[in-house]
Formats: C-alpha cells, sequence, structure tokens
C-alpha cells in the first residue's frame, strides 16, 4: 500500500505530466501516420524504418547546411547573427529534408504495394531492415561514424513558451516550454482528422479503404488515391523522425527509434484508425512509459517496470478485440432481427 | 512483374547486409604473411566505447607494424555468432570479442576452444566466466575502481548532494560501475543521495534523456552514464539543465569537443574502461613472446586501463582542493588503503542494499 501511494505521490507532479506529452509526441506522429495508411487499406509496417530515415537526414541535412552557411569557421568565434543565421538554417534544411525522407520511403513502400502489388507487410518488414542497416551506412558516409553523430553539429527544433499559460502555476509547467514538434503532433491530430472527414481527398481515402473496387466502380482512380495516402503516411513518419533526432534529444544514435514506430502501429489499432482515439491510445502509451521512468526511482524490480509499457499494450489490444467482437455480435443480433 | 518485385526485394536485403557489414578495417601490411593474424570480432563499430576502444588498440599495433588486423562486424543478428567464430578460429592466430549473443562466444569456446589449439582466444570484459583452456584468455576491467573514483568527484562538485547514474541494462558489467560510483560518492559524501535507473537497452537515447530530465527534477546536478549510445541522451539532458555530465568508457569529451564544444563542457570526465590498451598490451606481448597465461587478467588504474579522464576541461571545472582529494583518494588505493569491492559475486539483494543505502 505504501508503495502505490509512493507511485501516486510521482505522478501527481507536473513535471510527470509534462514527461507524458514529451513521450507522447513520437508515437503519436506514428499513430498519425498509421492512420492515413489504413485509412486507404494498407498497413504501413515501414513505420518504424521511416520515422529513422527520417530522423537520420534531418540530423544530416541540418549538419550541413549548419556547417556551409558557417562557410567554415567554428561556430565558438563566429559572429554571433552568422550563427544564428546559420543554426537557423539547419534546423529548418532538416525540418525539411527529414519530412521529405519520411515520404521518400513511404513512396518506396508505395511504388511496391501499390505500383508492383507486392504484399504492403513484406514490402514494410523489407523497408525496416533496409533502414536498421541503411542508416548506419549513410551515417558513416556522411560522418564517418558508425554509432551515433556526435561528430555533426546538428539543430534542434526550438522549444516554445507560451505566453500567459507559462505562468499559471502547474498547468504552465506541463503545457509550456515543451519543443514546438509537441504542439505541432497535437495540431496534426486535427489536420488528420479534416483531411478524412472534411475533403473530398479524405472521403476517397476512406472509400478506397472500405471497399477499392466500389471506389473504382464510381470513377475514383484507387492507385492515385493510395499513392496519396501514403505521402501523407510518410510525411507524419518524417515528423516522427524529426521529433527524435530535432528535440528529443539534438543527434542521431543508431536504432534510436526503438520500437516507437510499432508502438505507434499499436495504439492506431487500439484507437481503430480514427484520429481522436488513435491520439488517447498514444496518449495512453505515453503515461505507461513515462509511468516506468518514474517507478525506477522505487524499490520496484527493474524488469518488471520496464515490461509495464508492452503489458499495457497487450492489455489494450486485449481490450479492443472484446469490444470489437461485442460490435459484430450486437450487428448480427440486429441482423436476425 | 512479380519476377523484378524478387529481384528489388532481393537487391534490397543485400543492401541492408552490405551496409550492416561495411567497412572492413584497412591496414594490413606488406609481408602480411609473417604477422600474427588478428580478428576482433564486434556486433558494430561506433559504439564510442569498448569496440572502439578495441579496435583502436589493435590499430596501434598495425601502425607498428606488429600484427595483420582485420576487424569483422557480424551486425545485431546473434545467431551468426557461432559460425562467425567458426570461420575466424580457422582463418586467424588470434580472435579478439567480448563475449557475444550473451554469453554465446563462451559457451561455443568451452566445447570447441580445444579443436583449435593452434588459435588464441581473447575475450575481453566477461569476468563470470572462466576456462581451462590454454587458449582462451580472459581480460578483466577494474570498472569498479573507475567510477569509485568518478563518484567520488561526483559527490565533492554536487551542490546538491544528489547524484545520478544510468545504466543500459542491469548486468554484472554494469553493477561493477554503480557499486563503485556508490561507494566512492558515500566516501566522500555519506549522506549523498545517488538516484539509479537503466534505459533497458544501449539504443534509446531518448528514453535515456527522459530519466535524465527526471533525475534532475529529483535534485541531481552531476549524471553518469553507462548506457552506451543510449546513455549521450543522459548527457544532454545535463547539458541543458546546466548540470554536470560524466561519460564512460572512452574520453566522451574530445568525442564532442569539436562538433558540440558546448555540450562536451559539461563532461567533466569520463569513467575509463580502456580495453584497447589492454589489447595493445596483451597482443603485443604475443608478438613479443613475452605474454603468459592465465585464466583471467586484472587491468586497473596501475595498467592505465581504469581511472578518470584528466583532460583540459576537468582541470578548468574541478577546484583545485578537490583535485587534491581525488588524487588523494587515488593514492590510498594504489596503497592498498581503501579497496573497492567489485560486484562480480555480489547477489542482487547485497546490490539492492547498496543502491537503498543511497536513496
Amino acid at each position: 500500500m505504501e508503495l502505490l501511494s509512493q507511485i501516486f505521490d510521482l505522478l501527481r507532479t507536473p513535471a510527470f505530466a509534462a514527461s507524458v506529452l514529451r513521450i507522447t509526441t513520437p508515437i503519436l506522429f506514428a499513430a498519425l501516420g498509421g492512420i492515413m495508411a489504413r485509412r486507404c487499406g494498407i498497413l504501413n509496417l515501414a513505420l518504424e524504418g521511416s520515422m529513422l530515415t527520417a530522423a537520420l537526414f534531418a540530423v544530416v541535412a541540418s549538419a550541413f547546411t549548419k556547417k556551409a552557411v558557417l562557410g567554415g569557421v567554428s561556430a565558438a568565434v563566429a559572429d554571433p547573427a552568422l550563427v544564428t543565421k546559420a543554426t537557423n538554417a539547419g534546423m529548418l534544411a532538416g525540418f525539411i529534408v527529414g519530412t521529405l525522407a519520411g515520404v521518400a520511403m513511404a513512396m518506396f513502400l508505395a511504388y511496391m504495394a501499390v505500383g508492383l502489388k507486392a504484399d504492403a507487410y513484406l514490402a514494410g518488414l523489407a523497408i525496416n531492415t533496409m533502414a536498421t542497416g541503411g542508416t548506419v551506412f549513410i551515417l558513416y558516409l556522411a560522418a564517418g561514424e558508425k554509432g551515433i553523430s556526435s561528430s555533426l553539429d546538428s539543430g534542434s527544433m526550438p522549444f516554445i513558451d507560451i505566453p500567459v499559460i507559462k505562468d499559471i502555476p502547474v498547468i504552465g509547467e506541463i503545457f509550456s516550454g515543451q519543443n514546438m514538434m509537441t504542439y505541432f503532433s497535437w495540431i496534426c491530430v486535427a489536420v488528420v482528422y479534416f483531411i478524412l472527414f472534411k475533403t473530398a481527398t479524405g472521403l476517397r481515402i476512406r472509400a478506397v479503404g472500405e471497399n477499392p473496387h466500389a471506389a473504382e466502380s464510381v470513377g475514383v482512380n484507387v492507385k492515385k488515391v493510395q499513392y496519396i495516402a501514403l505521402a501523407f503516411s510518410g510525411l507524419f513518419c518524417g515528423f516522427a523522425g524529426i521529433s527524435l533526432s530535432m528535440s528529443y534529444v539534438q543527434f542521431f544514435s543508431r536504432g534510436m527509434s526503438s520500437g516507437k514506430g510499432f508502438i505507434g502501429m499499436s495504439a492506431m489499432n487500439l484507437g481503430n484508425a480514427s484520429p481522436v482515439a488513435t491520439a488517447v491510445a498514444a496518449l495512453l502509451f505515453g503515461f505507461f512509459d513515462a509511468m516506468a521512468n518514474v517507478m525506477q526511482t522505487l524499490s520496484v524490480p527493474v524488469q518488471f517496470v520496464q515490461a509495464i509499457p508492452y503489458a499495457a499494450t497487450l492489455l489494450g489490444l486485449v481490450v479492443f478485440a472484446i469490444q470489437s467482437d461485442n460490435k459484430v455480435k450486437k450487428l448480427k443480433a440486429k441482423q436476425d432481427k | 512483374m512479380k519476377k523484378l518485385l524478387a529481384l528489388v526485394l532481393a537487391g534490397v536485403m543485400a543492401l541492408s547486409l552490405v551496409a550492416c557489414g561495411g567497412g572492413e578495417a584497412e591496414g594490413t601490411t606488406e609481408s602480411g604473411e609473417e604477422l600474427l593474424k588478428v580478428n576482433l570480432i564486434v556486433q558494430n563499430l561506433g559504439d564510442k566505447s569498448f569496440n572502439d576502444s578495441a579496435d583502436s588498440g589493435l590499430k596501434r599495433l598495425v601502425a607498428e607494424g606488429k600484427i595483420d588486423y582485420t576487424c569483422t562486424e557480424y551486425g545485431t543478428d546473434n545467431s551468426k555468432v557461432v559460425i562467425t567464430m567458426e570461420e575466424a578460429a580457422e582463418d586467424y592466430d588470434v580472435v579478439i570479442c567480448n563475449n557475444l549473443g550473451f554469453g554465446m562466444a563462451t559457451d561455443w569456446l568451452a566445447a570447441n576452444a580445444a579443436s583449435y589449439p593452434e588459435t588464441t582466444f581473447i575475450i575481453y570484459d566477461e569476468p563470470s566466466v572462466s576456462l581451462p583452456d590454454k587458449n582462451v584468455q580472459f581480460l578483466c576491467y577494474k570498472a569498479n575502481e573507475s567510477d569509485y573514483v568518478a563518484g567520488a568527484l561526483a559527490a565533492l562538485i554536487s551542490e546538491t548532494g544528489v547524484i545520478g547514474f544510468v545504466g543500459g541494462m542491469e548486468s554484472p558489467v554494469i553493477h561493477d560501475f554503480l557499486v563503485g560510483y556508490i561507494l566512492g560518492a558515500q566516501y566522500v559524501n555519506p549522506d549523498v543521495k545517488v538516484c539509479v535507473s537503466y534505459v533497458g537497452s544501449y539504443t534509446d537515447a531518448a528514453k535515456a534523456k527522459d530519466l535524465g530530465v527526471q533525475d534532475i527534477a529529483a535534485g541531481a546536478d552531476v549524471l553518469h552514464q553507462v548506457a552506451g549510445s543510449a546513455g549521450n541522451g543522459y548527457l544532454e539532458a545535463a547539458f541543458e539543465a546546466g548540470k554536470y555530465g560524466l561519460g564512460v568508457d572512452a574520453d566522451q569529451y574530445e568525442a564532442f569537443k569539436e562538433s558540440k564544444p558546448e555540450l562536451a563542457k559539461s563532461i567533466v570526465t569520463s569513467s575509463l574502461k580502456d580495453v584497447g590498451e589492454s589489447l595493445y598490451v596483451v597482443v603485443g606481448d604475443m608478438v613479443d613472446g613475452t605474454y603468459e597465461w592465465a585464466e583471467q587478467l586484472w587491468f586497473g588504474m596501475p595498467e592505465k586501463c581504469a581511472g578518470i579522464a584528466e583532460n583540459e576541461n576537468y582541470l578548468a571545472l574541478v577546484s583545485e582542493e578537490d583535485r587534491a582529494t581525488i588524487d588523494d583518494i587515488k593514492a590510498k588505493m594504489a596503497a592498498g588503503e581503501i579497496t573497492v569491492p567489485t560486484a562480480y559475486g555480489m547477489t542482487a539483494d547485497e546490490i539492492n542494499a547498496l543502491v537503498d543505502s543511497a536513496k
């Protein structure tokens, strides 16, 4: 009982709530990428590899742009105005190139799965395997290193203090001072909702996902719609990668996605590809991940604590399966009447 | 169409394999045949830690023209451990690795070392296993001594009396650091509080950073990472909060000095485990014919394989008084007045009790 109250005390702090938001960010982006793919009828298994690749390209582009703008002058001795300019240019380049890398990976998947009609699962797996080794290979080419990009001076997306809110106790500590990508991820939830349910493209994406033959019969170009949906999926994977290597930390290290793409996919499944429910599911995973972190300060076996997020994933999937099973039963009962 | 697809997929797979194994070490000499053929087997280089250290130690021997050296990177697929070792055992005079695949390397040696009498195997950083075979040499490191000094330093420069420690995974090797760290800190400040956590992997830098932010929130102002490349996230958390970081294995100040000077300046020192130096000595002795087998060869501060990095940043950040205290502790360790217990052979309960004593 004492342990439970200790845990409860830890979970009540604003710092904990802030860390939940931070941890949720890459998971949420990956989950949004998963939604766009799933809605067009393709399971994007390559989320993990796409975000890893995006994370690498963001760091490389950012570092090289910064270096180019500085023109070979060391940041320590250069004119402060020039350093600011270089930092901003690096940030922008990292963001753009990281995003493009995410989209490129998704387009590769689209070409194989939609263009060549390969099995999307296998293609996704192949992309993940390729990304695991390929990122190290490219890192070696770009930086001469194989583990972490410590020789690259890459940038970070800005951390934002929200006026007014930052002065409110507790709330300010939780919601202000987060990285731009964290706020952006929640804006993207609304964006995905808007695209899917308020635009013609969204309607086509959903129609193709529900029944491609029906969509085709009314003149929808199924392939084109799937390419568009996967491009969006890659876009969010790109953001996920940037949120890892340019906001969470400011470097790339091999395998740094560490399964976050798959956790994002679980969140998407748990939320049944609905933007709002998926965001809640992603937040739930972020919560359990953060809880596993704080519980390490208590006398609980580490192995048990580290299993919590995964146990939560399993539990979530079981609950989801039972729910959808009940829905199907109800529907059948209605039809039988 | 299907054939084309199969080709594309095969190409993709092949590329990833090539990428994993890319970058064979250069440096075979012209008169290669007469030289001792040495093979280092690692998962991957680039860890800025002991694999890179081992590689650089052997490259020093290559530069001196003493050995013919190749590094094999087999990637993360541990099912390749045995076959990689079998091939190396047939092709090389000396095969060097750590206990790959969570003990697969020593399991294989226990059964097969006798079948390769011409080959010498060197296993570094595995003190929990020993084999009677005279062609298997274990090299062990007194990381507890390095971290005793690091812990003492952390407690000295901490203003809050709270210091942090993050490990990659719970294992005897990491515990050995931890035991030294806590005891060293307690030697200086008996009331010190040590926040101990584990990332659960050596790659999840984001998680390590979260753990760092959390330890800083708990009051820690010196953060020590023993978590490979993930640990850099922990150091970054210290830097961003204006606190101090302590690196591990190699001198991490050097790694960031050029690219991120501000971050580098927050890394006061690193707790050293110089695998490269030990291999340089042992393999060098083999070439010179002065090598003698022992079940375990231990490397500590007198052998320059343990201790802390005393670079320009250390001199700049640590006051003369504190440095004198550290030197005093090192002198006492050398004289045997302070003996640092090792985590090898300690039970989990004993380690937990130690961690709890600094909570």
